[in-house]
């Protein structure tokens, strides 16, 4: 029987612990965005 | 990519949903109530990813992201590909830019203690804050059991994925002085960041490999 359990996507999961970052958050994901490719 | 933002004071969670609206297909806030610490917020993203790498990266902008992913790729690169990755400014190629001398100094004191320590020594950069690794490895690692919260969560989380026999590497980033937002270095954090590495060493030796 093949087997049946879900995968994960390949690729890269980034994640940003923030607190009190408004004023670099926002350039942070731009930037992330265009890093990892989009 | 996931924004964990404990209730911001100055909106940062809004302006993550903001960009989340835009972008949902990529960007995800996870909103918790109240400032719950840092190490339960590398924490939250780690169980919470969804690929096959992850790579954590503080948003105070005091880290090049660009640089930063260099932990990515060396996660990533074969032959020498390492299941844990963090970004020093302490190794060859690392720098501090616009530091003043007493943050210099408090920062390299703290490197060395942490280093001196031998049982820790080898296994921890003191407050790195960039890391990444394999999801494979990652799942290895025993999350719930980590106790420190603030920036030695990191030292921790490195000595147990050495404990773990996982292959740790540390590449070399610049490290600015923040522009912007204000330094989350409290007396409770420095005084986390030294008992850590003892607590660490008083630990008894298990083989998790």
């Amino acid at each position: 029987m093949a087997d049946q359990r879900p995968t994960r996507p390949t690729g890269l999961s980034m994640f940003f612990p923030a607190y009190n970052d408004g004023g670099t958050i926002a350039s942070l994901v731009i930037l992330a965005v265009q890093v990892a490719g989009g | 990519m996931l924004i964990v933002d404990d209730a911001s004071p100055d909106g940062t969670g809004q302006i993550a949903d903001a960009y989340a609206a835009a972008n949902r297909a990529r960007v995800q806030v996870l909103h918790r109530t109240g400032k719950r610490g840092l190490g339960l917020s590398y924490i939250d993203g780690m169980r919470r990813r969804a690929a096959n790498r992850c790579h954590a990266h503080l948003p105070d902008g005091r880290r090049p992201l660009a640089q930063s992913g260099r932990c990515s790729a060396t996660a990533r690169t074969r032959p020498n590909r390492a299941d844990f990755v963090i970004g020093s400014r302490y190794v060859a190629g690392g720098r501090i830019e616009n530091w003043p001398l007493h943050r210099r100094m408090l920062s390299a004191f703290a490197n060395r203690y942490i280093r001196a320590d031998h049982a820790a020594g080898d296994r921890a950069t003191a407050r790195a804050a960039s890391a990444a690794g394999r999801r494979e490895a990652l799942e290895r690692l025993p999350l719930a059991s980590i106790r420190s919260d603030g920036y030695a969560f990191i030292v921790e989380l490195a000595w147990e994925a050495s404990r773990a026999g996982l292959r740790c590497a540390e590449v070399p980033i610049t490290f600015v002085e923040r522009r912007e937002g204000a330094s989350k270095l409290s007396s409770g954090v420095i005084v986390e960041s030294a008992i850590v590495p003892w607590r660490l060493a008083a630990r008894p030796e298990i083989d998790l490999k």
